[in-house]
């Protein structure tokens, strides 16, 4: 435990405190380092985030833009998608497109989409949860019946009513699951704040004239922190597969955008000629999928050691 | 033939920071009727000694022999071992609340262990058996709490039923684990006395692990004292108490409340050492007010103690003169000037002062 | 007792009658031309006007939701704008095919799931449980609709072009009708469901018979010397199943009210298929009418858990 850490060596602190006063942040990072699993996890998803900065300048490399149809060489005189070859990496789907370009395209829409949810429940839920367990009374009454609510119902079923009401739309797809994960969140948070306004050290500074505010931000806030960045950690996939799920519906994201859940209705047609068309942005759905949530039980198992039982061993 | 025999029980974890050295070459015996009070600081290894005794700790490396009534524990199949649990040696904890299961009622927990070893008794008969033994260990309406949940009866009835159960099938031993540390004052004389009668009665011998002298003060024949999974002090009820040789015995009682004992060394300064990471030598001597160059060095063998019974049955495992025995200031200024002697150096004459 | 049944149902209505205000709104806020479509492209005003009489869309919104509340309380969901089929007969035919995929799978998934996990947690960290945890983790991170194109491409698909047809295609067969190939028509979606499930009743399962195996009373257990397989699943499976319930009671609830995917892909015509193809084609009566039906279910399923925690654990207590 007493490891001399070099990262440390500049602090202000006394020999035994880097035992003892490690903070449980450092604490995690450093389980978090030595997690095989998870940091693989990290660097496929560094490796996606590459592909969705760098999608436009591959596809301007390889001078296939995502959205033209090549309909001379990229179909079959009889018009059937082409299997992948030296000039399209991974085929080409019904209409000509070149799929390895869509689904390097397809990684900023599913990033985007789970990066962004995942933040807008975490922030959302965050605040109602605090207020709600700060307040108390009637506050909380109201707020916290109204996450009962959200989470009795059915989630899928109102976003593809939603979808189908307010039109196909990225953001409508965002504000969809950010408005159905927060009731999960805010649960999390009401319940940590309401057992943290009554320890000492929150009184104290009550007792010292801390505003409200100054209570929240700086007592409880951070003692949430942990359970809430585990939680929106392992929201980013659960965001990506619904989004994915309400696109193969058709009532995700736009039709005809480089999305995977798209290109993945899009190649039901084709599934008996054409099994690339949904071999390769599946693969790449999965792969995603799998890496937020291998990173995420390592942040879990890291940040909260008596939870990493119920995640992988080691 | 002793009713149980420990040789030389080793017993460790492999832990991710290196192997934990749970216990370390621990012997003694328990001879039928009567009672071993063992006795440490938690960490000190007496509850895994038990429970390895028992074949209840799991992922460990063990050496040694335990044998009951003949038998080696450590070798015989699981399925052997099965049938000597809960029949031949019954067992109670130290928190009857969380020992007892929540979901179950205390007479099915009553009826499960009688019915474990004895298919043939009858549901109703064992249930009947169940009265009869929570009747017997003092719960008033047995018929009715027969059939309460654990959470509905009181921390003395939790126990009290610990202690039904575990004397259900009459074993030959009974191993109390802390049986009165998680009870209220008033109630662990209560317990401590019913533990005694029912030993008499059925003429079971008794392993009472404890933290506190005081619990085994009225009932045990023989006291080992352990320190860091090893034995550091091993004899007589009498002379444990009247003439204890280790100082971390002596620790030990001083931290008692009864006022007459409380010599000069007020109580055991520091933390028990790392079961990974022990200190060289004697493992006590960080802690120790009396600690000489040898004991750094040196770790000092169970040898026979001067006096004490006279018979040789008084062992320590400490380099101090084996005549150094008793208590009081006599006593102390003996040994510090031993100490000074042997170190050449200052006296740390106080566990108050001890580094 | 009896206070809380009517607490928790009166809760439970309240509940309800939040929701169909909020998809009542919703579809009155942004409204779908449905008049439009249903006349045709070519239809002047008049014809569009007249579809929207007849309907009753002209009429003030509170009016509408006061008729819809009226009928909703006499068990009378509306008529279908498009094939003037009473709502409720729609959804009742609708309701076994949902009913049948969630059970069957339910039964799968709550075998694998507690079983792998249960196994998994008397050897952790070993091969066997890694190997249970990468199977979880794997089917978890699953889109349904993925797992259940894969399986209809390998499982159908190619075993049909090398003359397997072990595995039809699910179309539904009642199980009035034979049981047999009510069951068989149904093995696809079944695993695809099941098997995407699966993986959160490993973990759930392992995690608290993790738990539970630490517990006191597992030792009291050995220490009264019944056997090993007694110890797992009378004391520590019993003590660790509450989690388990009350995950299941959620999915299950959920899933009765309509499994969109699964469904979908499947070409099944369950709820969740008929909730999809009227919300695209805007035919609000069906749509509340089936939100509010699984709503119902979500709502029962959550009282039922509540309860569930009373019969499973007697220190619970119902207030």
């Amino acid at each position: 435990m007493a490891t001399a850490d070099p990262e440390r060596a500049g602090e202000p602190e006394q020999e035994q405190d880097v035992v003892k006063g490690r903070s449980p942040w450092r604490l995690g990072w450093e389980r978090l380092r030595h997690d095989h699993v998870a940091m693989a996890a990290a660097v496929v998803i560094v490796l996606i985030g590459l592909a969705a900065l760098l999608a436009g300048v591959v596809s301007d490399l390889i001078s296939h833009p995502p959205d033209t149809q090549y309909r001379e060489i990229g179909l079959s005189p009889a018009g059937v998608p082409q299997p992948p070859d030296s000039t399209f990496w991974f085929g080409t789907d019904g209409v000509g497109r070149d799929v390895f370009v869509r689904v390097l395209y397809g990684t900023r829409i599913s990033l985007l989409v789970g990066i962004a949810s995942s933040f807008g429940a975490v922030v959302l839920g965050t605040v109602i949860g605090m207020l709600a367990g700060f307040y108390g009374g009637a506050v909380d009454t109201l707020l916290a019946r109204a996450l009962d609510v959200i989470l009795s119902m059915p989630f899928l079923l109102f976003g593809v009513a939603l979808a189908a009401v307010l039109g196909p739309s990225l953001w409508l797809v965002v504000g969809v699951i950010v408005f159905f994960t927060l009731a999960a969140v805010g649960r999390i948070v009401r319940g940590q704040t309401l057992s943290i306004r009554e320890r000492e050290y929150v009184e104290a500074a009550r007792s010292l004239g801390a505003s409200n505010r100054r209570i929240m931000f700086t007592e409880i806030l951070p003692n949430v922190l942990a359970p809430v960045l585990v939680y929106a950690s392992l929201l980013v996939p659960i965001a990506i597969i619904f989004s994915a799920s309400l696109s193969f519906l058709g009532l995700g994201v736009p039709p005809g955008t480089p999305a995977w859940g798209v290109m993945l209705r899009e190649a039901i047609d084709y599934y008996t000629v054409a099994p690339w068309l949904f071999a390769f942005p599946g693969g790449a759905l999965l792969l995603t999928t799998l890496a937020f949530n291998l990173l995420g039980d390592g942040v879990r198992d890291a940040l909260d050691p008596k939870a990493s039982r119920l995640g992988r061993a080691g | 033939m002793s009713l149980l025999e420990v040789e030389n029980l080793n017993v460790t974890f492999p832990t991710p920071d290196g192997m934990l050295h749970a216990v370390r070459d621990v012997s003694f015996t328990v001879q039928s009727g009567q009672t071993l009070g063992i006795v440490g600081e938690s960490g000190s290894g007496k509850s895994v000694l038990m429970q390895t005794v028992m074949g209840l700790t799991h992922g460990a490396r063990i050496t040694g022999q335990a044998y009951f009534e003949g038998q080696d524990l450590l070798t015989m199949t699981e399925a052997e071992r099965r049938g000597i649990r809960g029949a031949r040696i019954g067992m109670i904890f130290q928190d009857p609340l969380t020992s007892l299961h929540p979901h179950y009622r205390v007479g099915w927990q009553i009826v499960e262990m009688i019915r474990a070893h004895g298919r043939q008794t009858s549901k109703r008969a064992a249930r009947a058996r169940a009265i009869e033994l929570l009747d017997h260990v003092g719960i008033p309406q047995p018929d009715q709490r027969v059939d309460a949940f654990p959470h509905e009866l009181s921390g003395g009835m939790r126990q009290r039923v610990m202690i039904a159960m575990a004397m259900a099938l009459e074993p030959a031993l009974l191993i109390a684990d802390e049986p009165t540390t998680a009870l209220d004052v008033t109630v662990q004389a209560q317990i401590l006395e019913l533990v005694k009668w029912l030993k008499d009665e059925i003429g079971s011998a008794v392993v009472m692990i404890t933290h506190d002298l005081g619990v085994v003060a009225e009932m045990a024949d023989t006291i080992m004292v352990m320190y860091a999974g090893g034995p550091v002090e091993w004899a007589q009820r009498r002379t444990i108490y009247y003439a204890p040789h280790h100082p971390y015995t002596r620790g030990l009682l001083s931290s008692l409340p009864a006022g007459e004992r409380r010599s000069r060394l007020d109580s055991i300064t520091g933390q028990p050492p790392s079961l990974i990471t022990l200190p060289s030598g004697c493992p006590f001597h960080p802690r120790c007010p009396f600690v000489m160059d040898r004991c750094i060095t040196e770790r000092p063998p169970l040898r026979q103690v001067a006096g004490g019974n006279g018979d040789g049955s008084h062992r320590s495992a400490c380099w101090l003169p084996i005549d150094a025995v008793g208590l009081g200031e006599h006593v102390d200024e003996q040994r510090a000037a031993y100490a000074h002697d042997a170190r050449g150096a200052t006296v740390h004459g106080r566990f108050g002062d001890a580094p | 007792m009896l206070r809380f049944v009517i607490r928790r149902t009166l809760y439970g209505v309240l509940v309800i009658w939040v929701i169909s205000v909020v998809v009542f709104v919703l579809f009155f806020v942004a409204p779908r031309n449905v008049a439009r479509k249903l006349a045709g492209r070519q239809a002047d005003m008049s014809a569009v006007e007249a579809i929207r009489e007849d309907l009753g869309l002209n009429r003030p919104l509170l009016e509408q939701y006061g008729d819809f509340l009226w009928g909703l309380l006499q068990g009378d969901l509306g008529y279908s704008y498009y094939s003037d089929e009473p709502v409720t007969d729609k959804i009742l035919d609708a309701l076994p095919i949902s009913v049948s995929l969630a059970a069957g799978a339910a039964v799968i998934w709550v075998v694998l799931g507690v079983s792998i996990g249960v196994l998994s947690a008397l050897r952790p960290r070993t091969i066997a449980d890694r190997a249970a945890t990468t199977f979880a983790l794997f089917f978890y991170s699953m889109p349904t609709f993925l797992l259940g194109l894969l399986l209809l491409y390998f499982l159908f698909y190619q075993l049909h072009l090398v003359g397997i047809d072990w595995f039809p295609a699910a179309t539904y067969v009642p199980l009035t009708e034979d049981v047999g190939q009510w069951a068989r028509h149904l093995i696809l979606p079944w695993i695809t469901l099941a098997l995407v499930l699966t993986g959160t009743y490993i973990r759930l399962t392992r995690g608290s018979m993790l738990d539970a195996l630490g517990e006191d009373y597992i030792r009291t257990a050995r220490s009264k010397g019944i056997t090993e397989s007694r110890v797992t699943v009378r004391h520590a499976l019993r003590g660790g199943i509450t989690p388990v319930v009350t995950q299941f009671g959620i999915d299950f609830g959920t899933l009765v009210g309509g499994v969109l995917i699964t469904e979908q892909v499947f070409g099944l015509q369950g709820l969740g298929y008929i909730a999809v193809t009227s919300v695209v084609q805007g035919d609000l009566p069906v749509v509340i009418g089936v939100v509010m039906v699984a709503s119902a279910f979500t709502v029962v399923a959550s009282i039922v858990v509540d309860f569930s925690y009373a019969v499973l654990d007697p220190r619970v207590r119902l207030t």
